[in-house]
């Protein structure tokens, strides 16, 4: 039976996996993809899972491809970079089943450290990119990005935003399709996958070669779409801006792309060939303007439209309008404008963070920090947290700082026990192999509290729901060589502090793990 | 049809987004093409979330103008304020008058705001929400209670109502709807001031 029903673009491509006969799904959570996983784990028949992080996730997909299934990575568009030195060389060898990279970008950086836009990893790599405007396309889309990634014997990176992730939008749904996941026969020729020179200069032949045979393709592939409506103006656009251009510029005439690497060339000089004037609204960076510029393509972009922040109706008129000349309508309100306080996230009441923080506060440390519910800690009334760049940076920040001259006795380093397991455990064995002296406080909640209360290697479950072996960090930092392990519930404040002064006054490679479930998952 | 935009707004833990959820299904349900945009994320942290949802004959993006605002919903009553650059001479602002005051008022120095002096006018509701719900047993069933107030201007019914909150919620629905219609029958019989 057919059904309509309302999915956020996250739902849909959850859905459209699973209609594609994607059987495995690896990722690492992440606003906002993290619900991608989470909903492909509800179906039947399929393989779902939270690896580690997103190296291990693209290069466990990359396995399951070679044995033989379709895949699908997920991760937010930072998770890209932990995983770029797998995907880079993976568009040299290319895959066997079907491997499409799910990664949402986060223009406005709703929940995210930096603003960076993916399209340019496709072309980095020479991978196709593909993007969906709305929920609708996010799942019907993923069944080309397979088609795709087999014909062209490619990783596909498919790009969303925020917007595409968390809108919801109407999709038919067909309530009798009974998935298949078609299997080949594990297939490893060495000369395919053995990326040695010998293997990786022909490689990198062939893929400069297949890029030519995907620039023919995405003349005539339907994802890109013409709406020619008008001859005074036309838009090029993708994405959730497509829906903001049609909203703002209804009867003229577009070009939507749903393929972004490479661009469809010759279809966009026809389609300006068709309009007075020619303009380009992207997201983020000039990445469409600046490749249809250097094709000597007539247009404005960026000299119009924002280069930061996301998107909207209103930005993209008012940047319109103040570029033509076209007086700005002025909303009418009488109401009276004012200071409202802002509301930012806190730390949850009784959030055990809350008592570290405390403690390092009173301290008056410089706290090395990481990504999480606890970067909160950086925010009155704490005040205790000096860095966060990227995940797993904590450790090595702090002891860095030691190396560059400073007494270690006033710096620590805090990190979650999700950060720590994703890619935290490299810094303590560094610091044990270099013979560093700082000290490491794992503020272990027993979950990934910020993207929303997911297990993760030191916390039992699995994405699917099972019990598993449950990492224990106690006997992982004594295996590494850590000097010294204590373990204590921060809210025990005044044994807390005891504990770090004590820890701070020792040398070596000591561990505090403040351990005390989340306040969300009781 | 003119397109209807709502927007909905509160203090993260209220029930917002699963107002907007229903609000959304509501409309589906009447086969109207609809959409919705929030962002989550931060949500559960006690900050300000928002949910716009869209519904008309056909809709293009799932952000509004910020000036084509039909209603604005806030569960918290200094939220309300927060959104008044989206008011419009039109918009009906249906405020819940429950005051949660953010921590950053001991660093701001600021006063909570005097927000009935500050959001006055022909369309605004001023209701005890929180009050009503917890009359019937139940606080959390606010979110039905500011749904009923928002359906005394559109002709969705208590069927409309009912048949969209059981896709999701299975539990307290007698509850919900005593909310529902109180809602709605305080807009009814509300002497704006
Ligand atoms: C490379 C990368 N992947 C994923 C994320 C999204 N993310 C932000 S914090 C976080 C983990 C938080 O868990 P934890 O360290 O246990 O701290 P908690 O929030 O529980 O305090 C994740 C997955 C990110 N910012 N960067």
């Amino acid at each position: 039976m057919k059904q309509r029903t309302l999915m956020s673009g996250d739902e849909a491509i959850a859905r459209g996996a699973y209609e594609a006969g994607i059987y495995a799904g690896f990722g690492y959570p992440g606003t906002p993809s993290t619900e991608i996983l989470e909903n492909f784990a509800q179906y039947k028949g399929i393989y779902a899972e939270w690896s580690i992080n997103e190296k291990v996730a693209l290069e466990a997909a990359t396995g399951a491809s070679l044995g033989g299934v379709r895949t699908m990575v997920t991760m937010k568009h930072v998770g890209l970079n932990v995983a770029l030195d797998a995907y880079m060389t993976l568009a040299y060898t290319g895959i066997n089943g079907g491997l499409v990279v799910v990664c949402a970008d986060d223009p406005g950086m709703h929940s995210s450290q930096n603003e960076q836009d993916n399209r340019y990893i496709g072309k980095f790599s020479y991978t196709p990119v593909i993007e969906p405007s709305d929920s609708r396309e996010a799942k019907d889309f993923i069944k080309d990005a397979v088609e795709i990634s087999e014909k062209f014997d490619l990783p596909v990176l498919y790009r969303i935003t925020t917007r595409i992730a968390h809108s919801k939008s109407v999709v038919e749904i067909d309530t009798d399709f009974k998935a298949e996941f078609p299997k080949k026969k594990l297939d490893v020729p060495w000369e395919k996958y053995v990326m040695m020179p010998l293997n990786a200069k022909k490689k990198r032949v062939q893929l400069v070669d297949k890029y030519q045979k995907m620039k023919a393709f995405v003349e005539t592939t339907k994802l890109n779409t013409e709406e020619l409506l008008s001859d005074d103006m036309g838009f090029i656009t993708s994405g959730d801006v497509y829906q903001y251009v049609k909203e703002v510029f209804p009867g003229k005439s577009i070009l939507k792309l749903g393929m972004l690497n490479p661009l469809p060339i010759q279809k966009i000089k026809a389609f300006a060939s068709k309009v007075k004037k020619l303009y380009v609204v992207e997201e983020l960076e000039p990445y469409i303007e600046d490749i249809l510029k250097a094709e000597g393509i007539k247009l404005e972009g960026k000299s119009i439209f924002p280069l930061i922040d996301e998107l909207t109706p209103d930005i993209i008129r008012d940047s319109f309008n103040k570029a033509t000349g076209v007086p700005l309508r002025h909303p009418t309100s009488d109401v009276r404008h004012t200071v409202v306080p802002s509301r930012p996230p806190s730390l949850c009441a009784d959030c055990g963070h809350r008592g570290v923080f405390k403690v390092l506060s009173e301290l008056g440390l410089t706290v090395a920090g990481d990504i999480g519910c606890y970067t909160l800690g950086a925010l009155p009334p704490f005040s205790a947290l000096h860095t966060c760049i990227d995940m797993g940076a904590a450790i090595n920040h702090a002891y860095g700082i030691e190396k560059a001259g400073e007494p270690s006795d006033k710096v620590v380093a805090v990190i979650g026990d999700s950060t720590f397991m994703h890619s935290g455990i490299t810094g303590i064995a560094n610091m044990v192999y270099n013979g560093g002296n700082t000290l490491t406080i794992i503020l272990d909640n027993r979950t990934t509290a910020m993207t929303g209360r997911q297990p993760h290697a030191a916390a039992g479950k699995t994405l699917m729901g099972k019990e598993t072996n449950n990492i224990n960090l106690e006997k992982l930092l004594e295996g590494l060589g850590v000097t010294k392990v204590a373990v204590i519930d921060p809210f025990e404040s005044k044994k807390l502090r005891e504990l770090v002064v004590e820890y701070l006054a020792q040398n070596g490679v000591r561990v505090i793990i403040a351990r005390r479930e989340c306040a969300l998952l009781k | 049809m003119k397109t209807v935009n709502i927007l909905v707004v509160g203090v993260g833990g209220q029930g917002v987004v699963a107002a907007s959820d229903i609000i959304s299904d509501m409309a589906l349900a009447r086969g109207f093409d609809v959409k919705k945009s929030e962002i989550h994320g931060m949500s559960q942290r006690g900050g300000a979330v928002s949910s716009f949802v869209r519904y008309g004959e056909h809709i293009a993006s799932p952000l509004p103008y910020k000036n084509d605002m039909d209603f604005i919903i806030s569960f918290e009553e200094m939220e309300a304020l927060r959104w008044s650059d989206h008011v419009n001479e039109g918009t009906k602002i249906i405020v819940n008058t429950l005051k949660i005051k953010p921590a950053s008022l001991a660093i701001s120095k600021l006063e909570y705001p005097d927000v009935k002096a500050l959001l006055k006018g022909a369309h605004v509701y001023y209701l005890d929400g929180t009050g009503e719900a917890k009359k019937t047993g139940n606080e959390k069933v606010v979110n039905s209670f500011m749904i009923g107030a928002m359906c005394a201007f559109n002709d969705f019914t208590a069927d409309d109502f009912n048949a969209a909150l059981t896709k999701r919620v299975k539990k307290y629905t007698e509850e919900n709807m005593a909310a529902f219609n109180k809602g709605k029958e305080m807009v009814k019989n509300y002497v704006l001031s």
